[in-house]
This record gives structure tokens, C-alpha cells and sequence, in this order.
């Protein structure tokens, strides 16, 4: 099925060879005479460019071309900036679900932008499609082209057929009637060398060759991108990605969910830049954080495997917590992330005898686990007969909690005393108490300074797959800075009866490499201006 | 302390007044050949060297300003968008002044030098205190991530530079092609980057301030009734907003209900102001000049290899997209990592990191594996570039979140 | 020849697979650890004016677990109706287990005063721990367990009719 196609020289190249594999010349069904020139993959057959016939074939070469890849990368911009145009579910800046935040928000343009579904853009099925098939042509391209590049070039012979040298971009033919073949090959090998090319020499035929390494640069750089890719990707893999969120207050130990440990919040410090820490004097509206910060204990829980059970803390871990420096443990990270001051966290309470005004001793009432019974003084007890958090009464008038937060306290305290040996019920609530009766009580409660602690929210986090990503960066990197940073340069010189051809290829950067020849023909005794090396640009 | 700090500024003005001085040596290398009597390639290479060494002083003393003000505030000198902007107008000088040394063409400098000159006046609109930094930019990542972005830019700054001189040179203005057209529009777009700069410095200069209170909507869902100040006469108030300095223009029209956020109605106004403003330069200079401006500016370049100029273009924007990847994507993923716990939250400003990204990354699969050279390369060398100043002012200022801190 | 074709394939075959597993993992795969038919989790938690239940010792007796707070509107709805059906199958090997989630002993106490729940049997989990095992969301959620210990049905919402707790509960009759 596969035809060869031989060269005059008699090597018989792949079909779809347009530079003979063997002395570069340009091949009768590649390259005509008058076509342009494509050095890129040394003239060598690109296998989609030739087989086409199998849906295999069909879908590596769609793949496989970089008109496709570019139209996925436009694509994909495009899209992206789409999803800025209001900001995505995660960003919405009031506590409103989506549907409503929208349309409310920006009318009929929202409401469209809603039902298509941009207001999770970046995780909906067919952008992640897209950046699957960036990934997919990233391989496939990269496969298509690097194999035959690569072995063109290992396989370059130094000697080359006229024709090959003819038609390259940078060429000239000069006279070298009179000149010793062997001696100026010699000469121009050294003026080579100095300019630190690597010199082959087949007979009186030259070819000096530098940063050929660059040429891998652009494939470097995918295969970076693909382990970037499959980095992220690993997320998916069970275990490999956590994406929590904790809120803890000041002396409390909470557990960190999906994992076996527990955090407890020691302190949270807020710092503000006193006046003489600013170099200069401000007009500022308001004041500048200087620094805040979660003191945090990890600790471990080693009784885990039935929830519900008492847990056995072990510590593990202590940090000071902010923002540019999470705890690190064994994977696990935590973030410094939100925080909520002066939280109410227990009511003081002084108790009085409303009729001598005398003092009956001191209670605090806890807000998040309160007590059932708590001692005032020696012979004044209250007990805890019912606690809201949240209070606020149903359609049916009747007193409910609205959540577990303690956002708006009430109880219903039952006050024992030698004045009320049976007790007297009153309801106390945020600033102010309440009989049943309405009447004045027999005890009055007096409200003193609350309790009040900082809450922090931290975020909580494992990723296994960072390690995957971050050397995906660094490779794609490399690959970058070979590529573009060096350039792949060859010098051919050859001596033709009493001609001297010169011709020189590079992938990037011709200004330079048109100065190179011309430096090192004039330490050869030939004078010729770069503009005279390239004749593309005049002729045809 | 403040006589430094003084001291600072003095050198940052300094460094400006070299850059301006410069720009007019490189216009007067390009364009003054006609009437002098020495040849045109003398006179050139004279003043082009002239105006390198100027340039050359004016990013010394700029270097000196950042060397003092890291000094004085105890960290780099990139932290907010005054900080950042005359960094990114260092940054394209020094990718300037490097390309210069290997192409030595003074065109380059009357391209490049003029946007650096915009680039630090419109850094000189911000406020301009010393502040100390906030606990999120408490890192040494501050340094890395943002000066190599910066770095980049800066190169890609020289890239749109290129690719205008090539358009200009290479666009046929006689017809009225798709392509002149959109040139003519560039240059108007350059009318009113330069109108928005020179307007919101002159009413600074004057001290012009008027409020107004109006209501907003909290994060919390709360309504409050928050002040707003304006350094410009209101064109477009704050929607359901009360004018509290009553001896000040009025409002024409109020903003719209979709604007959110209570600096919304301001950046409106200041875009009216800019667009309005930049319409009225392009009309003052397409009446003095009698034609389009793009035809004016082809004339300075007629003189140009087109084939040059493409591969510096290229060039620039080759050297430059390796540091801004590394300065914009990977530095900045690393540094998201360690301070929110997620390397990649797909909020504006990284949304629009990546698509500058793409673009180029576009650009150079079009250009070296489609063969995309000449125009075609021009037009997105530009693009780019626009995409890089939309990043910066309109992401920073209009679309406000976690990531903008200006 | 024909290594270009096999290598062509192979590495479309690796692709194919990994986008495949890509998407069947991020939108397909049912991620939640108490399905139908599968034995749920077992907790261990504390009774109001009791001991401490472990439900892993209820084996040989169907367990419905109901997953409430005083917080809830329809969880109070249908709380007497549980109440009435832990009567009505006391003797028939059917436990229900109303557990609360995230309150704190006095407001429990006093809505089971308020409510006369006298024969349900009311578990705390003020941490949440059994509440996020389960990964409840809304509530009520009522978990209908077979006396192997795997689960029948799970009914979210509420308040459930009286006829649906007992129809579930005549099915989980061991």
C-alpha cells in the first residue's frame, strides 16, 4: 500500500517526504521547485499528513492539527471572559441563591446569563470538554511531530544535494575560483567553532549546528502541560482532594469534617498599624490591618471509626494561623480565611431582690450548651428550663428557634430563693426580661457585660494532586525557556567546482543568524551584506 | 522620614521628565532627517543615541525611586495600582532598552517610550501614600509574582509597539479597508487613554471633589446609605443618590440599576469623561492635521524595513510570554496556594491571566506553525496588548473582588 | 504499517479511557456513603434520660433513623405522628431513632415535654459527627433500615403522613 518515493540520489524516502531524507533535495511530488519551503519538520512525512483513510486516522488528524488546537484555545478565551461578565455562583456578594440573585441583580441579561447556565461556567460539562480536547490535541500534536522531527534530524548527513542548498531562505553562491577546497573548509570550520558551533565534516562539505536542543523546547513544554492537566484531573481520584470549611470560636475545639481530626481556636488576634508604624502621615477613612490571626491546636482523633462517640484527642499540630501561612500536617492544610468578632458566647447575669435591692449573687448563662441549673449564691439557684437560640415566634404566635446559632438568646429561667422557695418563672431575653404575668418579678435580672469571643473561619483543604500540578508548571517552563530563549542554528558550507555555497536555516531569530554568516564570511575574505544573503524576499 | 520620601517622589518625577525628554529625541531622530544638513542616517544615529542615553538616565533615577520606596515602606514598591503602574512603566522601559541593544532602531523608542510615559502619569492619577502592606500581600511572593509579571508585560509592551509601527507602515490608508479603519480606531483608543490621564490629573491638580450619599446594598443584604466622593464633575450620579455639595455640577442622568457596588456610578463617570474627552483630542488633532492620524504616523515609519520590524514584534513578544508565564500564571498559582488554599479560583483578574495567555500562546502557534506573519501577526501583537491594559484598569477597577486591590 | 496503526489506536484508547473515567467520576458517579441496599453507617450517641445507644446493636430489630431540630417546621409536624407509630410497633421488632442534630440538652427536653413524646427515644448529636456521616442536607431525613442493617428507604422532607411512616415501617418488619 505504501509507495516510496525515490530520490535521485537513490534513497527511497516515505511517501510524503518533500526533502529527501538522504541529501535534502527537493523531492518530484514533494516540493516543485517554485513552492515555498517548509523546513519545519526537516521536509519529513508527517503521518497525518499522509494517512487518512481509517476513523482512527480521522480522529488523530483532527487532533492532530494545529489550526484545531488554535481554534480550541479561541474557544475556550472566549468562553472564559463570558464568565466574567457577572460574577460567577461562588462569588455572588449576598447571602441570595442564584435564581434570584440574577434576574434581581441584573435584570433580563442576568436571567438569560442564569438559564444558560454561565453562572458556573468553569465547571459545566462542555468547558471542561474543551479543556479535555486541548489536552487531547496537546498529546496527539505533540506525538505527530516530534517522532519524525526527531529522527530527520538525527539522521541529517552533512553533505547536501545543490538544489536543497539553493533553496533555502538564507543562501548565496560565491566565487571560490582559486581557493584551496580543503584549506577554506579548514578556515571556515575554525571561524565556525569560535562562534561555538558544532562542526560536521564530510570531506570538503560543512555543516556547523548549535542549539538544537531548542527545538524540543515546544514539546517539552506540552508534556509539562499534559502532567498539568492530569494533575488536575487527579483531584477526582477519591481521597486525592478535600474542600472544607470550619468556624471556630475562641476556646472551642471543633471537628474538621472528613477527616479524623480536630481544631481548636486558642486565640484570634487582630492587629491594626498603630500612626508611627506609617511612614507616612494618611488620610485614611478607616483603619489598616496590620495583621490577623488564628492560634490553632490539630489534634487527632484516635477513636474515630464510629461517629458519635467520645473522641480521644491526641495533639499533633500547633500553628499560628494567617493568611500566607496555613498548618501544614501530613497533607492536611488549613487556611486562614474568615472571621467573626465579638460573637455572643454567654450571658452575665446579676440577680436582685427588686424589693431591698439587695444583691443575690451572679449567673452565666452559656449560650451554646447552657446548664440546666446554676448556683447565683449559697441559697439562690436558677434553673434552665428552656433555651432558644435563635427566637422568634411561629404563625401560630408560639415561641420557636429559628436555627442552632445563637443569634438572638432567649430563656426561660426558673428562679429559686428563699423569697420564691417554689420558684418564679421569667423569661430572659437579649437586654430584657419578661414575667409571665407581666408584673414586676419578685427577682430582677440585670444584664452585665457578655461574654464574647472572635470566630475564625479557616478552610480546610487536602490536595495530593499540587505536587503533580506544580511539576507540570515547571516542566512546561523549561520547555518554554528552551524554545524560545535559544534557537536552533545550521551553517551549511559546501565547495562546488570553483562555487563556494553557503546556506543557513534557523527556526527563529533570522536577523541573527544572517549576521552570524556574514561575520563569518568577511574572516574569510568575503564581503556580502545580510540583506544580499536573502533573496526569498526579492525573488518570486 | 518624609524628607526621603520626598526625596523619592522628586526622583520619580525626575525619571518622568527623562522619559518625555527622551520620547521627543526619538521623534525628533525619526522625523527631523529632512531638515537638517547632515545625512539622514547620521542624523538619526546621533539623535538615537542621545535619546538612549536619556532613557538610559530616566531608568536610573526610576530604579533609585524604587530602591528608596522599598526602603521607605519596608516592601517592594508593586503593592497597589500607583505602585504597580510605575513599576509596569520601569518594566517596559528596561524590555525597551534591552530590545534597543540588539535591533538599534530609534523608531522603536518614539513607539515604545511614549507608552511609558502614559503608562507612569496614569500611575500618578492613583494615591500615592506610602501604605503598609495588608496581612494578604505579607509575603516574598509580592516580589516575585508581581515585578516578573510586570517583566512580561513590559515586553509585550514593546511587542504592540512593533506591531503598530508594522500596521502603520503596511496598511494601504487610501482604501478604506477593514484594516484602516480599525487602525484609525486604535489610535482613537490611544486619544482617549491619553484624555482619561490628562483629565483625571488636571481635576486632581484643581483638587475638584464633590459627594454624594446614596444607598447600597451590603454583602450582608443590608441597605446602607454610603457617601461617595467624585474628583470629577458628575456626568452620571449614583442611582437614588443625593447630592450633598450642592455649589458642584449636577448630575446629568443617574446610573443604571445593573451597576453594582458603590464605586460603580463613579467609574461610569470617569469612563463618559475619558471617552468623551478622547473623542474631542482625536477631533481636535484630525482637524489640525487635515487627516487620519493613523496617515500621519505611517509617515514616520515609511522608512522602516516591514519585515524587521515583524520579527522584532515577534521577538518581544517571544522573550516575553516565557516571564509572563511564570510571573502572571505559575507564581501566581504557587502564591494563591499558600495564602487561599486554592491555586486557581477562576475569579476575574485570573480569568483574564489566562486568556492574555491564551491569546499569545494563539498568537505563536499561528505565527510559527500556520505561518501567520506580517499583518495578521501584527493585528494580535496589538490585541494583546490591549488585553493586557484591560486586565489592569478595567479588571482592577470595574470588576471588584477578591483580587483587586486598588 | 501496521505498528502505525496499532500505536494510533493505543494511544486514542488511553485518551478515550481517560476522558471517559473523567467525566463518569466528576458527574456520574454516585458519591454519597448511604445508598439503598447497602448496610448505612453505625454511630454510637447519647439518649435523653438514658444510656448511650450504639445502633450496631440493634441488629435483629429495623431501625428508622429521623434526623431532626426544634428548628425545623415540618421535623415538629411530624414528630407526634413517630411518636404514635413507635407505640403501635413496640412489640413488633421496629425501633425508631429521632436523632437531633447540633441542639443542645434543655431545648430537646423541654420540646419532648411540650410534645408529650414519651415513647420515642431521642439522640443527641450536638457535634454533628452522625450528622455529616450521613450527610444530611435537608431535613427531615428519615432513613428506613432493614434488620440486616441495610438501608430500604430514604424519605427526605417532610412532614411524612402518618401512613407513610407506618406503610415503611410494616415493610421493614423483620
Amino acid at each position: 500500500m505504501l509507495d516510496n518515493v525515490k530520490c535521485e540520489c537513490g534513497h527511497a524516502n516515505p511517501v510524503g517526504t518533500t526533502l529527501c531524507e538522504s541529501c535534502g533535495a527537493p523531492l518530484a511530488d514533494g516540493t516543485a521547485a517554485n513552492q515555498k519551503l517548509d523546513m519545519r519538520y526537516e521536509g519529513a512525512a508527517r503521518r497525518s499528513q499522509v494517512y487518512q483513510k481509517t476513523i482512527v486516522d480521522r480522529v488523530w488528524n483532527f487532533f492532530s492539527s494545529v489550526r484545531n488546537a488554535v481554534i480550541m484555545i479561541v474557544l475556550t478565551l472566549i468562553a472564559s471572559a463570558i464568565g466574567t461578565i457577572f460574577p460567577q455562583e461562588r462569588y455572588i456578594p449576598v447571602p441570595k441563591p442564584a435564581e434570584q440573585y440574577y434576574p434581581e441583580a441584573y435584570g433580563t441579561l442576568g436571567l438569560i446569563y442564569y438559564k444558560l447556565g454561565f453562572h458556573n461556567l468553569y465547571s459545566s460539562w462542555w468547558f471542561i470538554a474543551l479543556m479535555l480536547g486541548i489536552g487531547i490535541s496537546l498529546v496527539i500534536c505533540s506525538l505527530d511531530r516530534v517522532v519524525p522531527l526527531y529522527r530527520a534530524l538525527k539522521k541529517q548527513r552533512v553533505k547536501r544535494d545543490k538544489k536543497f542548498l539553493q533553496i533555502q531562505k538564507v543562501n548565496a553562491e560565491l566565487d571560490a575560483s582559486g581557493k584551496d577546497a580543503e584549506q577554506l573548509a579548514a578556515a571556515l570550520e575554525e571561524s565556525l567553532k569560535k562562534k561555538r558551533y558544532h562542526v560536521r565534516r564530510e570531506q570538503n562539505a560543512l555543516l556547523g549546528e548549535k542549539g538544537r536542543f531548542s527545538r524540543w523546547g515546544p514539546y517539552i513544554n506540552h508534556i509539562g502541560l499534559i502532567i498539568f492537566l492530569a494533575g488536575c484531573l487527579m483531584r477526582l481520584i477519591p481521597g486525592f482532594y478535600l474542600d472544607q470549611y470550619v468556624w471556630v470560636r475562641e476556646g472551642q475545639t471543633v471537628p474538621v469534617p472528613e477527616t479524623n481530626y480536630y481544631l481548636k481556636s486558642v486565640e484570634f488576634v487582630k492587629e491594626y498599624y498603630q500612626d508611627d508604624e506609617f511612614p507616612e502621615k494618611l488620610d485614611l477613612d478607616g483603619v489598616v490591618v496590620k495583621e490577623y490571626k488564628t492560634k490553632a491546636v490539630l489534634y487527632e482523633n484516635e477513636n474515630a471509626s464510629i461517629p458519635g462517640a467520645e473522641p480521644k484527642l491526641k495533639q499533633v499540630a500547633q500553628h499560628d494561623i494567617q493568611v500566607n501561612h496555613p498548618l501544614k500536617y501530613e497533607g492536611l492544610l488549613l487556611y486562614q480565611s474568615g472571621e467573626q468578632e465579638n460573637q455572643l458566647q454567654a450571658l452575665n447575669l446579676k440577680l436582685m431582690d427588686t424589693a431591698t435591692k439587695q444583691s443575690l449573687g451572679s449567673v452565666k448563662l452559656d449560650l451554646l450548651s447552657p446548664a440546666k441549673e446554676v448556683k447565683a449564691s449559697k441559697d439562690v439557684t436558677v434553673q434552665v428550663l428552656q433555651y432558644f437560640p435563635d427566637f422568634a415566634l411561629d404563625e401560630n404566635k408560639q415561641p420557636i428557634t429559628k436555627s442552632t446559632e445563637p443569634n438572638n438568646p432567649a430563656f426561660i429561667v426558673n428562679t429559686i430563693s428563699p423569697k420564691t422557695p417554689n420558684g418564679e418563672k421569667q423569661w430572659i431575653f437579649l437586654g430584657n426580661t419578661l414575667t409571665a404575668d407581666g408584673k414586676e418579678p419578685i427577682i430582677t435580672y440585670a444584664f452585665a457585660k457578655p461574654d464574647l469571643v472572635d470566630m475564625s473561619g479557616l478552610m480546610v483543604r487536602k490536595d495530593n494532586s499540587i505536587p503533580v500540578i506544580f511539576f507540570g508548571a515547571a516542566i512546561s517552563m523549561i520547555g518554554l525557556v528552551m524554545g524560545f530563549y535559544w534557537q536552533h542554528r545550521r551553517i551549511w558550507f559546501q565547495t562546488e567546482g570553483d562555487k563556494l555555497l553557503v546556506a543557513a536555516h534557523t527556526n527563529k531569530n533570522w536577523f541573527g543568524v544572517k549576521n552570524e554568516v556574514v561575520k563569518i564570511l568577511e574572516a574569510n575574505g568575503y564581503h556580502i551584506s545580510a540583506a544580499q544573503l536573502e533573496k526569498e524576499a526579492k525573488q518570486s | 522620614m518624609s524628607n526621603l520620601i520626598g526625596l523619592s517622589n522628586t526622583m520619580l518625577t525626575i525619571a518622568f521628565i527623562f522619559y518625555c525628554i527622551a520620547t521627543i529625541l526619538f521623534f525628533v531622530a525619526v522625523t527631523g532627517k529632512s531638515f537638517r544638513n547632515r545625512t539622514p542616517e547620521g542624523h538619526g544615529k546621533r539623535f538615537g543615541r542621545i535619546a538612549y542615553a536619556t532613557a538610559v538616565l530616566g531608568f536610573l533615577a526610576h530604579a533609585v525611586f524604587i530602591g528608596m520606596r522599598w526602603y521607605i515602606g519596608g516592601h517592594i514598591p508593586t503593592s497597589n495600582m500607583f505602585e504597580f503602574m510605575q513599576f509596569l512603566g520601569f518594566a517596559m522601559t528596561l524590555a525597551f532598552l534591552g530590545i534597543y541593544l540588539i535591533y538599534r532602531i530609534p523608531l522603536i523608542g518614539a513607539f515604545v517610550m511614549p507608552f511609558s510615559v502614559i503608562v507612569v502619569a496614569y500611575a500618578a492619577v492613583f494615591p500615592r501614600e506610602v501604605t503598609p502592606l495588608i496581612p494578604a500581600l505579607q509575603s516574598y511572593w509580592l516580589q516575585i509574582h508581581v515585578s516578573t509579571a510586570a517583566l512580561g508585560e513590559g515586553a509585550f509592551a514593546v511587542g504592540f509597539a512593533g506591531g503598530l509601527m508594522y500596521l502603520l507602515r503596511t496598511v494601504n490608508l487610501k482604501e478604506n479597508s477593514a484594516s484602516a479603519v480599525w487602525l484609525e480606531i486604535v489610535m482613537w483608543v490611544i486619544c482617549a487613554l491619553i484624555a482619561f490621564i490628562v483629565l483625571v490629573f488636571s481635576f486632581q491638580l484643581a483638587g475638584y471633589k464633590t459627594t454624594f450619599k446614596a444607598p447600597f446594598q451590603m454583602s450582608t443584604g443590608q441597605v446602607v446609605e454610603s457617601q461617595v466622593k467624585y474628583h470629577m464633575p458628575a456626568i452620571v450620579g449614583p442611582k437614588d443618590g443625593t447630592l450633598e455639595t450642592t455649589d458642584k455640577m449636577k448630575p446629568w442622568f443617574e446610573a443604571p440599576a445593573f451597576m453594582k457596588g458603590n464605586q460603580a456610578a463613579r467609574k461610569f463617570n470617569t469612563l463618559i469623561w475619558s471617552v468623551a474627552g478622547g473623542t474631542l483630542l482625536y477631533g481636535v488633532a484630525r482637524l489640525a492635521f487635515r487627516r487620519r492620524i493613523s496617515a500621519v504616523a505611517s509617515k514616520w515609519v515609511q522608512d522602516l524595513e516591514p519585515e524587521l520590524v515583524d520579527e522584532i514584534s515577534y521577538r518581544a513578544v517571544a522573550i516575553g510570554f516565557p516571564i509572563f508565564t511564570l510571573g502572571a500564571l505559575i507564581f501566581a498559582m504557587i502564591w494563591a496556594h499558600e495564602a487561599w488554599g486554592r491555586f486557581w479560583g477562576w475569579d476575574p483578574k485570573e480569568v483574564w491571566a489566562l486568556i492574555t495567555w491564551l491569546f499569545y500562546s494563539a498568537y505563536l502557534h499561528l505565527r510559527l506553525s500556520r505561518g501567520w506573519q506580517g499583518k495578521k501577526s501584527a493585528w494580535m501583537a496589538v490585541i494583546g496588548f490591549i488585553l493586557v491594559m484591560f486586565n489592569l484598569v478595567f479588571v482592577n477597577l470595574v470588576i471588584s473582588g477578591l483580587h483587586s486591590y486598588a | 504499517m501496521k505498528t502505525r496503526k496499532i500505536t494510533r489506536l493505543f494511544v486514542l484508547a488511553v485518551i478515550v479511557l481517560a476522558v471517559g473515567w473523567t467525566f463518569y467520576t466528576a458527574y456520574f458517579k454516585d458519591k454519597t456513603t448511604v445508598q439503598v441496599g447497602k448496610p448505612v453507617p453505625d454511630f454510637v450517641a447519647q439518649q435523653i434520660g438514658g444510656e448511650k445507644v450504639q445502633l450496631s446493636q440493634l441488629k435483629g430489630k429495623a431501625v428508622v433513623l429521623n434526623f431532626w431540630g426544634t428548628y425545623c417546621p415540618p421535623c415538629r409536624e411530624e414528630m407526634a405522628d413517630l411518636n404514635r407509630a413507635s407505640k403501635e410497633f413496640a412489640n413488633k421488632d421496629v425501633v425508631i431513632l429521632a436523632i437531633n442534630v447540633g441542639e443542645s440538652e434543655i431545648p430537646i427536653q423541654s420540646f419532648a415535654r411540650q410534645y408529650k413524646l414519651d415513647a420515642l427515644p431521642l439522640l443527641m448529636d450536638p457535634a454533628r459527627a452522625i450528622t455529616r456521616k450521613y450527610q444530611i442536607g435537608q431535613m427531615p431525613s428519615t432513613f428506613f433500615v432493614r434488620a440486616d442493617g441495610t438501608l430500604y428507604k430514604h424519605i427526605v422532607g417532610g412532614p411524612m403522613s402518618y401512613k407513610t411512616i407506618q406503610d415503611n415501617m410494616q415493610q421493614i418488619v423483620p
